[in-house]
């Protein structure tokens, strides 16, 4: 009875000696937190690559002003695909297309010939000149992939349409419905063509595992803070004199209660941290869920077991923060916690599936954003 | 002035001995060497797309015969799951993953309204529209042959029993003419040339730019270590100037060697005249030590000194550049990477 009212005693003596140091633990939790801020804002744009092609001058010349031809060039130009990747220049004659294009002034130059809407809507095929400065660059192989893979659609229409019409005639159907049928047809294949783009759907590919690649980072960083939170710490875990342990175990403190209480302390110093990092992540995308607060308070006890341990094990407070910076970093660069571990080598990914530390960032993870 | 190049000549004998010092000395001359004998590689540009079909129908597999035969400068490859769709993106082997979910070809075949193909993406990117393009030719040529079968057989002209032959007569039909020149197609221009699209390229390691952050760490070093030399007393019995003159030896002693050695190395990997190179790097390094004069000065004790010096060193490799391409950061932080000095060499 008298053991645990001093033990008591002992707990609220570290805590106030631990809160001394509550300002100092801010200021470093605040200066890290700033630096984790930038990794993780740029973390997508500096682990993998941005494929941001500007849009591609292309000459058109057609030759005849015919409402149908002004038509067609506007429905191509308001085509997604092509508003992204190209930029269509109308020109006044062939000659200045081609002009432009040996000038190097655009990728490729279109000629449409007189008629060319009008002579597909009968059938006939009239080809469209498309001219290259055959210099093999990728760009010339784009847009010539544009091009070819856009077009097919209007080759399959006419295959689909000739083919109704060869049904039809074989089997002896009435020129009327073969003709309506045809027409039916022709509105099915251009509502399907002309809505094709609504058939997809962009998404981050964070969409595709359990945490995004930014809430991973937040965990990681998370845990990565509070470990170098001993820096500050040490000096409270290292100012016991031999002589107050000796006073101690008179009053029946052993070591096990004596390291018990440190790491109260500091787990309530380390709690008091993340308080902090949480509430400055609440005016983020990536703020916590309320119930991080209860599901964090084991993970903030076992690191500062860690830290409690590694101050018992080592003498010199210099050797023990070094320590636990090097290990921390190294464990959490292995648990995939800064990189994708997909990123890694792969005789890493068996050490990631028995690393301790994969699991405090999965459990970190899920207590801060849970799933569902 | 003897006495200032005797301390100098001392204290530059005393730094080189420092192990820290010494592998930050050493590392810019091989990774020189490393850089110069690197050949210049060769890289075919094509671009990986990974695509996961989860549709078990006869047009998916279809469909999956016809993004193999494809030929573009996109290289579409299948996956066997979604979740290796996802390790194909997490890893950067691909920035692009199409999912196209079960049901798809039923639905879409039949004229309803058909689940969405997910795109995943890893980066932004502006060539997505073309890839969907490229797909899309490939649903539409299994869209058209089956909605035309629905419409023949919606139509009521043929009895239940002949269908089969009609539907056979329809791929006949529709076959012929997809392989005919009677309909529209654009004559492909890359003839199937795609592995002509090289790029040449040589492992990028940033010598320059390594340069100049070990002079300015070295310089950090050496003031920390001036801020402990005086705390024990080391300099107590020299006057103001003579104090001085030590805080400026002992940074220099760092800043110095490490600035020939960098300004050789540059001169070796030739990125810009010998005479650019060399004003540009002494300039910095002076600017370095004047920074570093002026931190000595500001902390009095050496634990604030080296509680400060690891955050500093963190924010300064940020934004540095050394690592991390400043051209992605917004205008903001690259006003910020301004306050850092290595930014500028």
């Amino acid at each position: 009875m008298k053991n645990n009212s001093m033990f008591f005693r002992l707990i609220k003596t570290d805590l106030r000696r631990c809160m001394k140091l509550f300002p100092q633990l801010f200021i470093a939790a605040l200066l890290f937190m700033t630096a984790a801020f930038f990794i993780i804002k740029y973390s997508t744009e500096i682990m993998y690559e941005n494929t941001d092609f500007s849009r591609l001058d292309i000459a058109i010349y057609i030759n005849d002003d015919s409402e149908y031809d002004i038509m067609g060039f506007s429905l191509v130009q308001e085509m997604e695909s092509y508003q992204n990747s190209v930029n269509l220049i109308m020109v006044n004659s062939e000659d200045e297309c081609l002009r432009m294009l040996e000038a190097g002034n655009v990728y490729a130059s279109i000629i449409v010939p007189d008629g060319f809407i009008r002579d597909f809507m009968n059938g006939t095929n009239t080809p469209i000149r498309i001219i290259f400065n055959r210099n093999n660059t990728f760009e010339e192989y784009l847009i010539n992939d544009l091009f070819l893979y856009s077009a097919v659609p209007l080759g399959t229409e006419q295959a689909g349409v000739y083919t109704i019409n060869d049904i039809c005639v074989k089997y002896n159907i009435d020129d009327e419905i073969n003709h309506s049928m045809q027409v039916q047809l022709d509105t099915e294949y251009l509502t399907k063509v002309l809505l094709r783009q609504e058939l997809f759907s962009t998404n981050s590919f964070d969409e595709l595992a359990s945490h995004s690649l930014n809430e991973t980072l937040v965990s990681s960083f998370i845990i990565f803070i509070l470990f170098l939170m001993s820096f500050i710490l040490m000096q409270f875990l290292k100012e016991s004199s031999p002589s107050y342990m000796m006073q101690l175990k008179l009053k029946g403190i052993g070591k096990v209660r004596f390291a018990l209480s440190k790491t109260i302390s500091v787990s309530v110093s380390l709690y008091s941290v993340l308080l902090v990092i949480l509430a400055a992540l609440s005016f983020t995308e990536l703020k916590a869920g309320f119930s991080s607060l209860i599901y964090m308070i084991p993970a903030v006890f076992i690191i500062s077991c860690v830290i409690v341990i590694f101050s018992l094990l080592i003498k010199n407070s210099a050797t023990a923060n070094l320590t636990i910076f090097i290990i921390t970093a190294i464990m959490i660069y292995l648990a995939g916690g800064i990189l994708p571990i997909e990123q890694l080598p792969a005789f890493i990914g068996r050490i990631y599936e028995y690393n301790p530390m994969t699991f405090l960032i999965k459990y970190v993870s899920y207590s801060l954003y849970p799933i569902g | 002035m003897k006495f200032f190049m005797t301390r100098l000549n001392i204290m530059i004998k005393r730094t080189l001995k420092q192990p820290v010092y010494l592998l930050m000395l050493l590392s810019l001359p091989v990774l020189t060497i490393v850089y110069v004998n690197i050949p210049e590689k060769e890289k075919s540009a094509y671009i990986p797309v990974a695509v996961f079909c989860a549709d078990e129908s006869l047009s998916s597999d279809t469909f999956k015969e016809k993004l193999n035969s494809l030929n573009s400068v996109f290289t579409f490859y299948l996956t066997d799951s979604k979740d290796s769709l996802y390790k194909e993106l997490a890893s950067g082997n691909t920035s692009y993953g199409y999912y196209i979910p079960e049901g798809f070809f039923d639905a879409y075949n039949s004229g309803m309204d058909a689940p969405l193909i997910n795109i995943y993406l890893n980066g932004s990117s502006t060539l997505t529209p073309v890839i969907n393009e490229i797909i899309y030719s490939c649903i539409f040529n299994i869209y058209a042959i089956e909605i035309l079968k629905v419409q023949l057989a919606d139509s009521l002209l043929f009895d239940e029993s002949l269908l089969p032959s009609v539907y056979e007569d329809a791929d006949t039909f529709f076959q012929s003419y997809m392989n005919s020149d009677n309909i529209f197609k654009l004559e492909d221009y890359s003839n199937g040339s795609y592995n002509e699209i090289v790029q040449n390229y040589k492992l990028e390691i940033p010598v320059a730019k390594l340069t100049g952050l070990f002079i300015f760490v070295a310089s950090l070093i050496l003031a920390g270590s001036y801020i402990t030399n005086a705390e024990n007393g080391a300099y107590y019995a020299a006057d103001r100037k003579t104090q001085l003159n030590f805080r400026i030896i002992e940074i220099m002693s760092g800043v110095i060697p490490i600035t020939v050695i960098g300004m050789i190395c540059l001169f070796i990997i030739h990125e810009n005249s010998i005479l650019y190179t060399a004003l540009h790097t002494i300039v910095y390094s002076v600017a370095v030590i004047l920074f570093a004069f002026l931190v000595s000065l500001i902390f009095k004790k050496s634990t604030s000194f080296y509680r400060v010096l690891p955050v500093f060193l963190v924010l300064t490799v940020i934004f540095s550049g050394t690592f991390f391409d400043l051209s992605e950061y917004s205008q903001s932080f690259r006003i910020i990477g301004r306050l850092f000095l290595p930014y500028y060499f």
